[in-house]
C-alpha cells in the first residue's frame, strides 16, 4: 500500500528501530528470548517445534512463579517491564508507527520520574494489558505506509504476530490464552525469516501467514481511514 | 457460529474501525475487541454485504469528511463522490467482501414483508412507528432469506422490532466462536402463503 501522508523512513532510521525492538524485547522477555533464539537458529523441522514447546512450558513456569510472588515484588516487576517498554513505545512514535490517537494515549501511561508510587503502577498495569494493541496498531500502520520488508524479515507481520501474543496473554478466556505461545513462537520465527516453520507452528492454532496477511489487509485499510482524518465515534455504531 | 458466510452490517464494520484506532474503545473491550479481530481474520473471503449497504458506508464516510477540520489530502481534484467511491472499494477489495445487489424482485418482496407487517400491527401509530424502524434494513432481512446467509449485526433495536411483530415466530441460541459472545435469532415471519426465514446474529460487546 502507498504512503500518502508521510515519507518513508530512511534505512538507517529502519535499522535503529528494527534494533531497538530487538534490544527492548530482550529486556521485556528477559531469559525466554534468549532461549527462544538459540532454539530457533537450529529451527527447520519438527523435532526443534516440540524443543519450542518445552521452552514455552518453562516460559509458563516462569510466568507462574511470577504470578506467585508477593504483590510487592510482583509490582516491581511490573514497573521494570513498563519502563523498558517505553522505549520500544518511544520508538514507534518516532517514526510515526502509532496514530495520532495512540500516541496520545501512550503519552498518558508513559511512568514519569515525578509519578507517585501508586500512580506508576497503575500506569505500568494499563500499559501491560495495551502493550499488545499498541502493537497492533503500529502493525497496521506499517503496512499502510508501505514499510513491511526490512532486511530478511517482514516487520508489519512481525509486530502483529507479537501484538496478538501480547494482547492474548493479558485476556480474560483461556481459550484465547492458548493461542498466545503460537504467536509468539511464530512472531520470532518471522523475525529470524523462518517463514515456513513460522506457518507449521501456526497451523497447530489453525491458522497460518496467510492469515495474518489478511489481518494486516484489512487493518492496514482502517489505518488508512484514521490517517486521512475520518473519525467514527461510539455514537456511530448506532 | 455453523454458517461460514456472513452479511455483514454496517455498524460491524464501523466497530472494526473503533477496535483498531481507538485506545479508549479497545481499552474497554479488550476481549470484545480481540474476538472481532479474530472473526474477521478467520472470515475475510466469506463476508458480503449488500449493494445497500455499501452505499450507507459511503454516505457515512462522506459524512466524516465533511465533518473533519480539513480534506484528505489525496483528494486533489476528484469529486468527493468518485473519492469515497474509491475508497469503499478499497474496503470491499481488502477485505474480500462479496457485494450482492438488490434487484426489484427483492423490493418486491420487502412489499410483500411491509404488507404482512401492517396486517401484523393493528395500531396506526405503533405500525408506523416499526415500519420507521425497520426502514432500509427490511432488504437485509430479505437478502438472508433469499441467500441463506445470517445478517451479522450489533443493531439490538432492529431485532428487537422484528421480534416484537406478532406474527413472527423466533428461536434464539446463544452462541460463542472466535471469542465472540453472540445471540443467534432463527425468525420466521409468514407473508400471504409464504414463509419468510431469516437469521440474524446480535454480537454482544458485554
Amino acid at each position: 500500500m502507498k504512503s500518502l501522508q508521510t515519507q518513508k523512513p530512511t534505512p538507517t532510521e529502519i535499522s535503529e528501530l528494527d534494533n531497538k525492538i530487538r534490544e527492548t524485547l530482550n529486556k521485556i522477555l528477559v531469559t525466554s528470548l534468549d532461549k527462544i533464539s538459540t532454539a530457533l537458529k537450529e529451527c527447520n523441522n519438527e523435532e526443534c517445534i516440540e524443543e519450542l514447546n518445552i521452552i514455552f512450558k518453562d516460559l509458563d513456569n516462569d510466568i507462574n512463579y511470577i504470578m506467585n510472588l508477593s504483590n510487592e515484588r510482583k509490582a516491581s516487576i511490573l514497573l521494570d517491564m513498563a519502563k523498558a517498554s517505553g522505549y520500544i513505545i518511544q520508538f514507534l512514535k518516532n517514526y510515526d508507527l502509532l496514530n495520532t490517537d495512540y500516541k496520545t494515549f501512550v503519552g498518558k501511561i508513559m511512568i514519569k520520574d515525578g509519578d507517585e508510587h501508586q500512580e506508576a503502577i497503575e500506569k505500568a498495569y494499563r500499559l501491560f494489558s495495551m502493550l499488545g494493541s499498541i502493537l497492533i496498531n503500529a502493525a497496521c500502520r506499517a503496512r499502510y505506509k508501505g514499510i513491511s520488508k526490512i532486511g530478511n524479515y517482514e516487520l508489519d507481520k512481525y509486530l502483529l504476530l507479537l501484538g496478538l501474543a501480547l494482547d492474548n496473554m493479558t485476556l480474560e478466556t483461556e481459550k484465547q490464552l492458548e493461542l498466545s505461545p503460537y504467536y509468539l513462537t511464530a512472531a520470532f520465527l518471522v523475525l529470524y525469516g523462518k517463514d515456513q516453520t513460522a506457518n507449521e507452528v501456526l497451523a497447530k492454532a489453525g491458522l497460518s501467514l496467510k492469515n495474518i496477511d489478511n489481518y494486516l489487509r484489512a487493518c492496514s485499510y482502517f489505518a488508512k481511514l484514521y490517517d486521512i482524518g475520518i473519525r467514527f465515534t461510539e455514537e456511530d455504531l448506532e | 457460529m455453523r454458517n461460514n458466510k456472513y452479511l455483514l452490517d454496517t455498524n460491524i464494520i464501523i466497530d472494526y474501525y473503533m477496535c483498531l484506532n481507538i485506545s479508549d474503545y479497545k481499552e474497554r473491550h479488550r476481549n470484545y475487541c480481540a474476538a472481532l479481530g479474530r472473526f474477521v481474520m478467520f472470515n475475510i473471503g466469506s463476508l458480503m454485504m449488500t449493494d445497500l449497504t455499501e452505499r450507507e458506508f459511503m454516505l457515512k464516510l462522506i459524512d466524516k469528511i465533511i465533518e473533519s477540520p480539513t480534506p484528505p489530502n489525496d483528494l486533489d481534484n476528484k469529486s468527493l463522490v468518485e473519492y469515497t467511491n474509491n475508497l469503499t472499494k478499497e474496503l470491499t477489495d481488502n477485505l474480500q467482501i462479496t457485494i450482492i445487489n438488490t434487484y426489484s424482485e427483492i423490493l418486491n418482496k420487502a412489499y410483500k414483508l411491509n404488507l404482512a407487517i401492517n396486517q401484523a400491527i393493528k395500531d396506526k401509530e405503533e405500525r408506523k412507528k416499526t415500519r420507521r424502524k425497520l426502514g432500509r434494513d427490511i432488504i437485509n432481512i430479505i437478502h438472508t432469506h433469499q441467500n441463506k446467509i445470517p445478517l451479522i449485526t450489533r443493531d439490538e433495536t432492529l431485532i428487537n422490532t422484528l421480534t416484537s411483530i406478532k406474527t413472527a415466530s423466533y428461536r434464539m441460541d446463544q452462541e460463542r466462536a472466535y471469542g465472540l459472545q453472540t445471540e443467534r435469532y432463527n425468525i420466521n415471519m409468514k407473508i400471504n402463503n409464504e414463509t419468510l426465514e431469516t437469521t440474524l446474529i446480535l454480537i454482544k460487546t458485554q
